[in-house]
């Protein structure tokens, strides 16, 4: 009984990890599934040695190994698939920060034109250097030490 | 879209080219070159590609040395990013700047010099020719200098791959010269920020229905190129990447 509280506990904060993520992606779902699966044979030891015996795993010990394991790989895909996410945004917002800022500097330069001078292109940016959105992360770094 | 008659879009209220010479009057070709860490044959290469009488747009994907200042002095358009997020990364952030700033064909190309300037002429001619919006580089049905076998049976393991996956009758795979017309590159979205951005290139334009031809091109695999290319394990890397992608939707 004590075994089975202790086991119930972990596998009850994973259920709701599942259900949370079920909104967002279809592995929230199968942690949820397969939780609700280990909670079960967890609670109903019988049946999930009738089920490991069906199934050829051994005795029911190792189903619920097999299961952990399983609930594990699955948790690890969903915090990996939101890590990629992540990652996207990170990206994103790269990608405006470099585009705009280089925006930025052109209309400095001279409105909306980049200066060509004898049909020659030139570079427009500012003080002849490359925009470098780097320059915001030391200026604000600046700014918050002159604070 | 033909490519001898162009989309008319807004123009974006930003920067403007006016290139001293095109080698396709009327029409703006931007070369795309994502670098990292490229300030030994970044110059080169945009000196080529202008000589050719192109614009370049190198996307500094956070250089640690000299990179973008090489390009800038050599008279590209220089973006940085502010961390290294991936060649695919940057493949879009060229995109993205390429079509806001009224480019009519876009042409990817790589940093490290195993492209030929040379060959550009020849993708915006398939494309016009062809009528297509892509133009897809080909080291098989042109030449790949100093391909090492092993690199050679993986590609066409890649290649077989992008059959199955794609359905598109390519020939060629993971090559980074390509060209593709404004309307092309508009349904170009990479979410890949690493090298399996160019399965992604693919995969979108066989969804997209629009007509791609591949061009015969030549492929220089130099010490200096070998040594920044991708390494064969890479493969396996980029086969787990798409495979999570598809696990995300």
């Amino acid at each position: 009984m004590i075994g089975q509280v202790v086991l119930s506990v972990p596998l009850t904060a994973v259920l709701l990890y599942g259900w949370l993520q079920s909104k967002r992606s279809w592995v929230g779902i199968a942690i949820a599934v397969v939780t609700l699966g280990t909670l079960y044979f967890v609670w109903v030891p019988d049946e999930a040695a009738v089920t490991a015996e069906t199934l050829q795993l051994g005795t029911r010990y190792d189903l619920l190994a097999y299961l952990f394991v399983g609930l594990l790989l699955l948790v690890q895909l969903s915090v990996h698939l939101k890590d990629r996410q992540q990652q996207q945004v990170v990206t994103k917002l790269i990608r405006v920060i470099a585009i705009n800022g280089r925006q930025v500097m052109s209309r400095r330069s001279g409105g909306d034109e980049v200066p060509v001078v004898d049909g020659e292109l030139q570079s427009p940016d500012l003080d002849g250097s490359v925009w470098d959105p780097r320059r915001l992360v030391t200026q604000g770094a600046g700014r918050n030490e002159a604070e | 879209m033909s490519v001898s008659a162009p989309l008319q879009t807004a123009r974006a209220p930003v920067a403007v080219f006016k290139p001293r010479r095109s080698a396709r009057p009327g029409l703006l070709v931007m070369v795309a070159i994502p670098a990292l860490n490229e300030q030994r044959s970044i110059g080169n290469v945009i000196h080529d590609v202008r000589f050719q009488g192109f614009e370049c747009l190198v996307v500094d994907d956070g250089s640690s040395d000299a990179t973008a200042e090489v390009a800038r002095r050599a008279g590209a358009v220089v973006i940085r990013h502010l961390v290294p997020r991936g060649q695919g990364a940057a493949l879009q952030t060229a995109i993205d700047w390429a079509l806001a700033n009224s480019a009519d064909v876009i042409v990817t190309f790589d940093a490290d010099g195993q492209h030929r300037a040379t060959d550009i002429p020849r993708l915006l001619d398939a494309l016009t020719r062809s009528d297509a919006d892509f133009a897809l580089g080909n080291r098989f049905l042109g030449t790949a200098v100093n391909l090492s076998r092993s690199r050679h049976l993986l590609l066409r393991a890649g290649v077989w791959f992008t059959r199955i996956t794609t359905g598109m009758d390519v020939t060629d795979t993971h090559n980074g010269l390509r060209a593709m017309t404004r309307r092309g590159a508009a349904v170009i979205h990479l979410s890949h920020d690493s090298m399996a951005h160019a399965s992604e290139i693919l995969d979108q334009i066989a969804k997209s229905g629009l007509r791609w031809v591949e061009v015969p091109v030549t492929i220089d695999y130099t010490e200096y190129a070998v040594a920044k290319g991708q390494r064969s394990v890479a493969f396996v890397a980029i086969l787990v990447d798409l495979l999570m992608a598809r696990l995300q939707r």
